[in-house]
């Protein structure tokens, strides 16, 4: 009698792998056209400089005709044409060309650049999201007491400040008793690994701190602002009314729910890694890729420029595909989409 | 026959207004930001000195004659705060506007027109938000002779992306609404249908964008300032902040050269968030149901008059 | 009719709501009500009367901006007095509910199998393999198939997921089910098979059912007993037939007219002038009053109490069981 009614669900298993793998393709073929035209638009923005690259090259006492050998040398007397396919045949080689200034591969110097920066974004990441992610949470939790109010304006307050400002006024409150230049001490040679590691960790910081107070708002605000939602859904009362106590309900239906839009930041927050430490490395005279782009700027070095940018822009845009990834893991819907 | 535009404009503002005066951020970040736009408008006219003149040591600490002590020119801080907040409170609203009259341009044309104007919008759209902002701005600043209105243009260049975006998703939700597809299907024209059934329902997105991008813009000309790219004959936070850091304020512990501007422009972000983000909600207030929480409900003792 | 005692009862009843701008919201107006073993209640009234905030109640599932009094027993314990906790210990295994229109009540990121297996560990009910075997014979109960439990709730239909619901709320074998409009949401032949479902596990689990819709024909089908409730009280109580051919409160009577009924011949819809009271003020006399076409002065001053009318048939009407010109 009791017949099992033919229910044909939605999407079986295998259009979810289908829909999984249409999903991948539209964002990676989107991925690799926004890499094109990053490209092809960093080639132009270099080229479309009023003045000749060779002509801006801030190394004093050139002559005229030391000044030709460089155009000819970096291949500036060609058509825009060829100069376009060079590039492009360049690339394919993983050569970015030769920095103006210091006359070293400029895959060389950014290799070092990234090297320098990333130990302290990373770590400055870390604490802006262990310090976010707490503030969010218990801000949503006891949503409109003090801790709330507190949290989030103090969030948002830091949130405001300068990056420059705040670094300088760390510095300010440091004292002295924290290092507020460069990687590492100069005059530590002989010293051995540990007393090595320790000084790079004391450098790193002021730094990290600075980095990471001044981005923490953001995720605190997107964390509150997901979990409040998140509570209001009605399978988070479905879970209260099994039994469930706040707690498991909580970590069992509300966080899963309300961390996945702050899983996409996260990973996009990546890409923006590299570039969002120019102040910072400047305040702290911090050898990264900031500084490695700002010191390219003043002195015209445009091969820099130009591996520079290319270098941020792809990061961006494969951290945003890892974001979509990580997110497809994530939340079943997208799969069926 | 619905009322005319106009008079449901008025409606609607006075009931954002009515949210607005209840929301606490929305009265800290309109205080600030008023503060600051009056000290903009007048100060200059009250700055007790020059900013040319030189009225002591260099360095000199803070006295009565000088709440904020003296630059390493020996010109009095107060002076040059006051004469900063002029230009940074204009690049601020100017970069702002700018950008969101772009973004708010394309965002509508891209949304309502569709198709491959879509399209090719969106992958522009798509490219500048990718580019690192900051690396490119200080790339075109230098490129570009300091100035002003330089350095409005160019922060405003970045910044419309994302309001492009969030007006394009707006426009393409209010396309599919009734009464709009009712005006095409009568023949209204393009024009008449996008500044009578979109615009309106967009305005609140637009002030709300505007306020939260001069935010970002003021952080960004703090930023291109630091770096050496501002107008180096004007005075702004930026700027005050840029010599303290050039001229070693820090070793010489002048705090009083480093702590206002960037207090300022802290002041004025934080505003300008506060009050972006509630305008925002006081254009689409969300019922605020927790399900779960941390209090529970209440029990009372059994009620004297249980039947009325 | 059972005489056993009740698996669910509840006393005097009254829940308040507190209101943004200082004011509350008096939701409930002293209710009682009672279930037993096998039987079926409908709860019928207009939006707003407080039917869900019934359901709500007895399951304590209110908000913190919520205050309430009287007195719910579950099995013959006490639960109101020892607020949320008291509740929790009762919840699912006692007494389950099902929501009105299931579209979000799963979790969009949990496979369905898990949302049920987890009930069962959490009450100690089964383990495992063994949670996994019992989840698989309550999908089938409800006529699902077996491969609906690696499924995610986007997947399902309207009709499926309230299927789901069901098995999930059957899960730990409670001995009440509430369900709030659970064919609201559904199309007619989705929904006939929901509540054919409904109507075959409560006589084969012995459950006692509290249904809540604002479907009158429905609950006089299926329903030993029918309370009507208007403006957060009860107005009528009684079998169906009591309640539909011989209703002692004219709200009873004007909203069973008012329901459109095909068999029946008549033309025009009747429809109640109207709306009902804010609950946000006190009201004194009769909350009816506006719109019934039998008011009259007393009727102003106090509010009528449920009087016995017939054995099992009570109404709120100082006219109940009186034969009263229509004004």
């Amino acid at each position: 009698m009791a017949a099992v009614v033919a229910a044909t669900p939605r999407a079986g298993t295998g259009s979810a792998l289908r829909g999984s793998v249409g999903y991948l393709t539209r964002r990676l073929a989107v991925a690799l056209v926004t890499v094109v035209v990053a490209v092809s638009a960093n080639f132009l923005l270099f080229r479309a400089v009023p003045g000749d690259a060779a002509s801006m090259v801030k190394v004093p006492g050139l002559s005229a005709a030391e000044r030709m050998q460089i155009r000819a040398d970096f291949g500036l007397d060609q058509p825009v044409g060829s100069q376009y396919l060079h590039y492009l045949g360049q690339l394919a080689h993983g050569n970015l060309g030769i920095s103006f200034e210091n006359r070293k591969p400029v895959t060389a110097n950014l290799w070092q650049a990234v090297a320098n920066t990333m130990p302290m974004v990373l770590l400055g990441t870390v604490f802006a999201l262990v310090a976010g992610m707490a503030t969010g949470l218990i801000a949503a939790w006891r949503r409109g007491t003090v801790l709330d109010a507190g949290g989030l304006g103090a969030a948002l307050a830091f949130y405001a400040m300068p990056a420059q400002w705040l670094g300088l006024m760390l510095i300010l409150l440091a004292a002295g008793h924290l290092p507020s230049g460069g990687i590492s001490d100069v005059f530590l040679t002989d010293a051995d690994w540990w007393a090595r590691t320790a000084d790079h960790l004391r450098h790193l910081l002021l730094p990290a701190l600075t980095f990471g107070l001044a981005s923490y708002g953001q995720y605190a605000v997107i964390i509150r602002t997901s979990m409040l939602e998140t509570l209001g859904e009605d399978y988070v009362l479905t879970a209260r009314a099994k039994g469930f106590s706040n707690w498991s309900v909580v970590r069992r239906h509300a966080l899963p729910n309300a961390m996945l839009p702050i899983t996409t930041l996260i990973a996009m927050s990546l890409g923006l890694l590299v570039s969002g430490a120019i102040l910072i490395e400047t305040v702290f005279s911090w050898p990264g890729v900031g500084l490695a782009v700002y010191d390219a700027v003043k002195a015209r070095d445009y091969p820099m420029l130009e591996g520079a940018f290319l270098l941020l822009t792809v990061s961006v845009i494969l951290c945003n595909l890892l974001a979509d990834l990580v997110y497809l893991r994530l939340d079943p819907r997208i799969r069926s989409a | 026959m619905p009322p005319p535009s106009s008079l449901n404009a008025t409606i609607v503002a006075r009931r954002w207004l009515t949210r607005l005066r209840q929301n606490p951020a929305a009265l800290i970040g309109g205080a600030l930001l008023t503060a600051f736009a009056v000290l903009a408008l007048f100060g200059p006219l009250l700055t007790p000195f020059g900013i040319d003149q030189r009225v002591g040591p260099v360095y000199g600490a803070p006295s009565p004659a000088h709440p904020l002590g003296l630059d390493d020119s020996g010109v009095d801080m107060l002076s040059l705060l006051i004469a900063g907040t002029r230009i940074s409170m204009l690049v601020g609203f100017a970069a702002s506007m700018v950008s969101v009259l772009v973004g708010g341009f394309v965002g509508v044309t891209a949304g309502y027109v569709g198709g491959w104007v879509d399209t090719a919008l969106m992958r522009i759209t798509d490219y500048f938000i990718v580019i690192p902002a900051l690396p490119l701005m200080i790339v075109v600043a230098t490129v570009w002779a300091p100035s002003v209105v330089h350095m409005v243009l160019i922060i405003a260049l970045l910044l419309w992306t994302s309001t492009a975006r969030l007006i394009r998703a707006q426009v393409l939700a209010l396309k599919e609404r009734v009464s709009v597809r009712r005006a095409r299907a009568i023949g209204a024209g393009h024009a008449r249908i996008v500044l009578r059934h979109i615009v309106p329902d967009i305005v609140g997105l637009l002030v709300a964008t505007t306020v939260l991008a001069v935010s970002v813009a003021v952080f960004f000309e703090a930023a291109l300032s630091f770096l050496g790219l501002g107008d180096p004959a004007t005075v702004s936070w930026g700027r005050l902040i840029q010599i303290a850091f050039e001229r070693t304020a820090i070793s010489s512990g002048a705090w009083w050269a480093i702590i206002p501007p960037g207090l300022c422009i802290a002041l004025v972000v934080l505003g300008s968030s506060l009050l972006g983000t509630a305008i925002q909600h006081a254009a689409n207030p969300k019922a605020g149901i927790a399900h779960v929480s941390s209090r529970t409900f209440r029990i009372r003792p059994v009620p004297e008059a249980s039947r009325d | 009719m059972t005489e056993s005692s009740p698996l669910l009862e509840a006393s005097d009843l009254n829940v308040w709501f507190d209101l943004p701008d200082g004011g509350e919201l008096h939701a409930l107006r002293g209710v009682d009500l009672r279930v037993g073993s096998r039987e079926k209640l409908g709860i019928v009234g207009e939006s707003g009367c407080g039917k869900s905030t019934l359901l709500m109640t007895l399951m304590g599932l209110l908000p913190p901006s919520a205050s309430a009094s009287g007195s719910i027993r579950i099995s013959g314990q006490e639960v109101l007095t020892g607020g949320e906790r008291a509740f929790r210990i009762h919840r699912w295994k006692d007494i389950a509910v099902v929501f009105q229109g299931a579209m979000n009540a799963l979790n969009p990121v949990m496979r369905i199998g898990r949302q049920i297996t987890e009930v069962l560990e959490l009450h100690d009910v089964a383990t495992g393999p063994a949670a996994e075997a019992r989840a698989r014979d309550l999908v089938t109960l409800v006529g699902l198939p077996d491969d609906i439990l690696r499924r995610y709730n986007h997947e399902l239909s309207g009709g499926m997921r309230q299927r789901v619901s069901l098995a999930m709320a059957l899960a730990c074998e409670p001995q009440v089910l509430l369900a709030d409009e659970p064919t609201t949401a559904l199309d007619v032949m989705v929904a006939a098979q929901v509540l054919g479902v409904i109507d075959r596990l409560t006589r084969e689990l012995d459950l006692a059912l509290v249904l809540v819709t604002h479907d009158l024909p429905l609950v006089t089908r299926t329903c030993d007993r029918i309370q009507v409730m208007y403006a957060g009280k009860v107005v009528e109580t009684g079998t169906p037939a009591d309640v539909y051919h011989r209703s002692e409160h004219p709200y009873t009577r004007l909203l069973f007219a008012a329901t459109a009924d095909v068999h029946s011949g008549r033309e025009e819809l009747v429809s109640i002038a109207g709306s009902p009271p804010r609950l946000d003020e006190p009201v004194t006399g009769c909350a009816f009053l506006p719109r019934c076409p039998m008011a009259r002065e007393e009727c102003m001053t106090e509010a009528p109490q449920l009087l016995q009318v017939a054995s099992g048939h009570a109404a709120a009407c100082r006219f109940a069981g009186q034969k009263v010109r229509m004004s």
